[in-house]
């Protein structure tokens, strides 16, 4: 019983991040810090313009892996990993 | 692909979608609050001689005098606009404007003419024109200068 509240604070933890990094990463550096994110450039786009538009969706992406990740560690350390 | 693979790639659209509905509810937010923008003159400004046109993005504001009439040209159909004479006192005389027509074209019977009418008068002015509940204003000198 102990080792599954465990394992559920764990995985929270994990969606917790999750959510903050795309909080961050959509609303944060999408609409709200857009205006300092432009005065930097990258690949020639004004960066919060980058983030609006492209990098959201590949920290979405990568969040995918990571949290995937995570868990499978997660799984491997509390003994219920897929066979 | 394992279970936690396929939770993540069922749950990211979601949050995606939500984050388009969110952003899209905060802007239009944003959008709905009323702003001030500071009209600036295209180079010297001369009513008397046709030659006054304020400016910030896409609105221009042409002012010029038509006999005793100041006459405004917008290249948006405003609301409402005022044109305000300020004396060497800095005492103020406003100038509410009416529609001459179209609502790109406003004007108001003003002193501008005489206090125009020799080379090198100069008279201060500021304007504020409404537009779908933002304001344009500006502070701005015009001079004579023929």
């Amino acid at each position: 019983m102990e080792n599954t509240k465990s394992y559920w604070q764990e995985n929270l933890r994990l969606i917790f991040i999750c959510l903050i990094i795309w909080f961050v990463v959509s609303f944060g550096f999408g609409l709200l810090l857009v205006e300092p994110l432009n005065e930097f450039r990258l690949g020639g786009y004004k960066l919060g313009f980058w983030f609006a538009q492209q990098g959201s969706i590949y920290t979405f992406v990568g969040l995918i892996f990571w949290y995937t990740k995570k868990m499978n560690e997660l799984d491997k350390k509390h003994n219920v990993e897929e066979s | 692909m394992n279970k936690h693979t396929k939770i993540a790639i069922f749950v990211a659209p979601f949050l995606l979608l939500g984050g388009y509905i969110a952003s899209d509810y905060y802007l239009e937010s944003l959008a709905k609050t009323d702003k001030v923008f500071k009209l600036e003159p295209e180079g010297h400004c001369d009513v008397f001689n046709k030659k006054c046109v304020l400016t910030t993005g896409e609105m221009k504001v042409s002012i010029e005098q038509n006999q005793q009439n100041t006459v405004i040209n917008t290249t948006y159909p405003i609301d409402e606009a005022i044109l305000f004479v300020v004396n060497s006192e800095q005492d103020v005389t406003p100038y509410p404007m009416t529609m001459k027509q179209t609502p790109y074209y406003w004007q108001s019977e003003t002193q501008l003419a005489e206090k125009l009418a020799n080379k090198s008068d100069n008279v201060k002015l500021r304007i504020i024109v409404k537009y779908q509940g933002d304001q344009y204003i500006a502070q701005f000198y015009s001079q004579t200068i023929r």
